[in-house]
């Protein structure tokens, strides 16, 4: 029981520094637009910048991981291209390499 | 009650109503509120993971921590990461802001603390059917907030009993996430230059810099080129 109740202080110091950054990032929109005007240039970088931290998470996934990584983001990939179903195209490249790395090891 | 005046208002109905728009949405929270709770379960406690859910509330964020949170905690890099991935939100609030103008300040700083990207695709289509209400989005929190602390905590009490996450693919899981946002964010062709150039921004910092300075330099030359390359 006292493990699940287990809170570190570093870990409360990420998750405290975490929670403000997000609510800076809320209510930066709404803030901002009270004193300056979001240009079409700063919109677009702000939105590629946010897809680019996506891509690098996966780039880094796929970099580092073996090779039930790679079927298994292939397998995400194309289930969510066919079927826009994001859960299950997720659940089916969990799966998928699960089995594998059992068949593997 | 006032959907259809132009002034600006937060009425309860208009929270009812944010409520009912978000029911669909916050049903399918809950598998990805286990989902994180599991994932996050085999790092940190349940109690750890629950309040991240609770006070950070970004799906999103809180699953591209997951890949950093490895003692010593990179406590700048976890921070950093979610104002990168969370940067998205300031172009969304930008867009409610017109509609919510008239309220007072602090009402609607303090509610869109809890925007989500559901939460905000949901207000906005009903703003702009005609209604001013803040309720609308304080709605779309009260029917997401509870379910995705909930997930959590129920998930990582799962995930913290021994679970091996790579034997059960939670890596993939954590990966899936962001391929299946990154697919479901594709607007068309001028979203590819800028994604690729942070797969590569990526792939040089990971192979020539330490630590987790690849997000940063991913994110940078994905907005980068978004601002280099010509409008369509």
């Amino acid at each position: 029981m006292s493990e699940l109740l287990a809170l570190d202080m570093t870990a409360l110091a990420a998750v405290i520094g975490m929670a403000v950054a997000t609510y800076v990032t809320r209510a930066g929109g709404f803030w901002l637009m009270g004193h300056i005007t979001l240009t079409p240039r700063i919109e677009r970088f702000l939105r590629n910048m946010a897809n680019g931290v996506l891509i690098a998470i996966i780039t880094a996934a796929a970099m580092r991981g073996d090779v039930a990584m790679w079927i298994g983001l292939a397998a995400v990939l194309a289930v969510m291209l066919l079927f826009r179903r994001s859960m299950t195209a997720i659940l089916i490249g969990m799966a998928i390499a699960a089995a594998l790395r059992q068949l593997l090891v | 009650m006032q959907a259809e005046s132009p002034s600006a208002s937060f009425t309860r109905a208009g929270v009812w109503q944010g409520m009912k728009l978000t029911l669909p949405y916050s049903v399918s929270a809950l598998p990805f509120g286990l989902a994180f709770g599991a994932a996050a379960g085999a790092l940190m406690s349940p109690a750890e993971a629950g309040l991240m859910s609770a006070l950070v509330f970004a799906g999103a964020a809180q699953f591209a921590v997951l890949s950093m949170w490895t003692a010593p905690l990179p406590l700048a890099a976890l921070v950093i990461t979610a104002f990168l991935v969370n940067a998205r939100h300031i172009v969304m609030g930008a867009t409610l802001h017109p509609y919510f103008a008239p309220l007072p300040r602090r009402w609607v700083l303090a509610i869109a603390g809890g925007m989500t990207d559901a939460g905000w695709a949901i207000t906005l289509q009903t703003m702009m059917r005609g209604s001013r209400d803040l309720g609308v989005l304080l709605g779309t929190i009260i029917m997401q907030w509870p379910v995705w602390v909930g997930g959590t905590v129920i998930g990582a009490v799962i995930g913290s009993s021994g679970l091996e996450p790579k034997r059960w693919g939670l890596d993939v899981l954590i990966a899936g996430v962001f391929m299946t946002s990154v697919v479901g964010l594709y607007r068309g062709r001028s979203d590819i230059l800028p994604g690729i150039a942070a797969a590569a921004g990526t792939a040089a910092a990971l192979l020539w810099l330490p630590g987790n300075w690849y997000i940063l330099i991913g994110g940078l030359a994905g907005g980068l080129a978004g601002l280099v390359q010509r409008d369509e």
